[in-house]
């Protein structure tokens, strides 16, 4: 087993932030395309349906 | 990092909460990459039209229910990959990613995938996806790959969806091309994983996963690649035989099925030797996924040249 990531050491919080921050660009550009796919999609339905 | 050896990993404990990448990599992606093609060949050989935005969002979804299942398989063989050099360092056993958090991504990516067929594709191609992510997660993950050598056979309609799921984007129905083109894929999986399980059968021993080999030897599963390989050249006529499909594909189809057996005849009757590296094995299994692609790519070829009026 290893031990806990000690994250008072300040490379290792740099690293976290690092990921944090690469993770929470990744999660808005899928939210954001997937709002861009619905609205097209909901356009698309829409005049399809009419 | 955290850096883990083999059949230590599981059991870890988070160094770093998992990156993007990690997330991706449970995904599959190469395996996507086949799934995608083929149900896009299947949607471009479909006759009648789809608007575009709802013929990405159909492959789309594929993607995102391949992805999800791939998750689930790794979420729940993270202790066997463990085992296995080939798998070891994936996300899980690699250390790098909470297993909870990969069952979460997958079931999530699933429920979502098949959510937006419905709403947006239809609820036919959403069915016949939950029916492909369940065949894979539940019936070869959980059920058939830990118990049985025919896993692979009964496992390799899991993969043979796509296309179907394509045709049925487009025309709402299933009739007996895309029916013919499961079956391809369903009968070109044995031979393409046996190929690949002879020259990694010991990692396959070490998890105790009964594939053919570790299980039956090596001499029964060349012969089953074989005979597999007899059934995958007449399937892969069936198209042009019964008028499903034009001159170009039963040409390739003749040509590409023809060299896939002569490969497979060369394995099924040969014995290794210790320092023989195995390269009919390898040459087979690469041929198989070039094959596969070429096969797909040409009915669509065929499709639209026909349809133009040049074949």
């Amino acid at each position: 087993m290893k031990d806990q990531p000690d994250f008072s050491d300040p490379e290792m919080l740099r690293q976290l932030r690092a990921r944090q921050r690469s993770r929470a660009i990744a999660m808005a550009a899928i939210l954001g395309g997937m709002c861009v796919l619905f609205y097209v999609v909901t356009v698309v339905k829409m005049g399809l349906a009419s | 990092m955290a850096q883990t050896s083999i059949g230590e990993g599981v059991a870890s404990p988070l160094s770093m909460p998992a990156d993007w990448r990690d997330f991706l990599s449970l995904t599959k992606p190469g395996v996507i990459q086949l799934v995608v093609f083929t149900g896009l060949c299947g949607l471009l050989a479909a006759p009648g039209t789809i608007h575009p935005a709802i013929g990405f969002v159909a492959i789309l979804c594929i993607a995102m229910g391949a992805g999800g299942s791939a998750a689930l398989n790794q979420w729940y063989e993270a202790d066997v990959d463990a085992l296995m050099e080939r798998t070891a360092r994936r996300p899980i056993p690699g250390g790098r990613m909470d297993r909870d958090a990969a069952l979460q991504f997958g079931i999530g990516l699933s429920a979502a995938s098949l959510v937006m067929m419905g709403l947006f594709v239809n609820w036919l191609c959403a069915a016949i996806l939950a029916l492909s992510i369940f065949y894979y997660a539940v019936v070869y993950t959980i059920w058939l790959k830990p118990r049985t050598p025919q896993n692979i056979v009964i496992g390799g309609g899991a993969g043979a969806f796509p296309p179907v799921i394509g045709w049925a984007a487009v025309t709402g129905d299933v009739t007996l091309l895309p029916v013919l083109l499961f079956a391809l894929i369903f009968f070109w999986t044995p031979p393409h994983f046996w190929a690949l399980s002879l020259f990694v059968k010991t990692d396959y021993a070490r998890a105790g996963i009964p594939m053919l080999p570790v299980v039956a030897g090596t001499k029964v599963t060349r012969r089953q690649i074989f005979l597999y390989s007899i059934v995958l050249f007449a399937t892969a006529m069936a198209p042009f035989a019964l008028d499903l499909a034009g001159r170009l594909y039963g040409l390739s189809a003749l040509l590409l099925s023809g060299l896939f057996l002569a490969l497979a005849v060369h394995v099924g009757f040969r014995s290794e030797t210790a320092d023989d590296g195995m390269v009919p094995e390898k040459r087979l299994f690469a041929f198989s996924i070039f094959y596969l692609f070429l096969m797909f790519g040409l009915l669509v070829a065929d499709h639209y040249l026909t349809q133009a009026g040049w074949l």
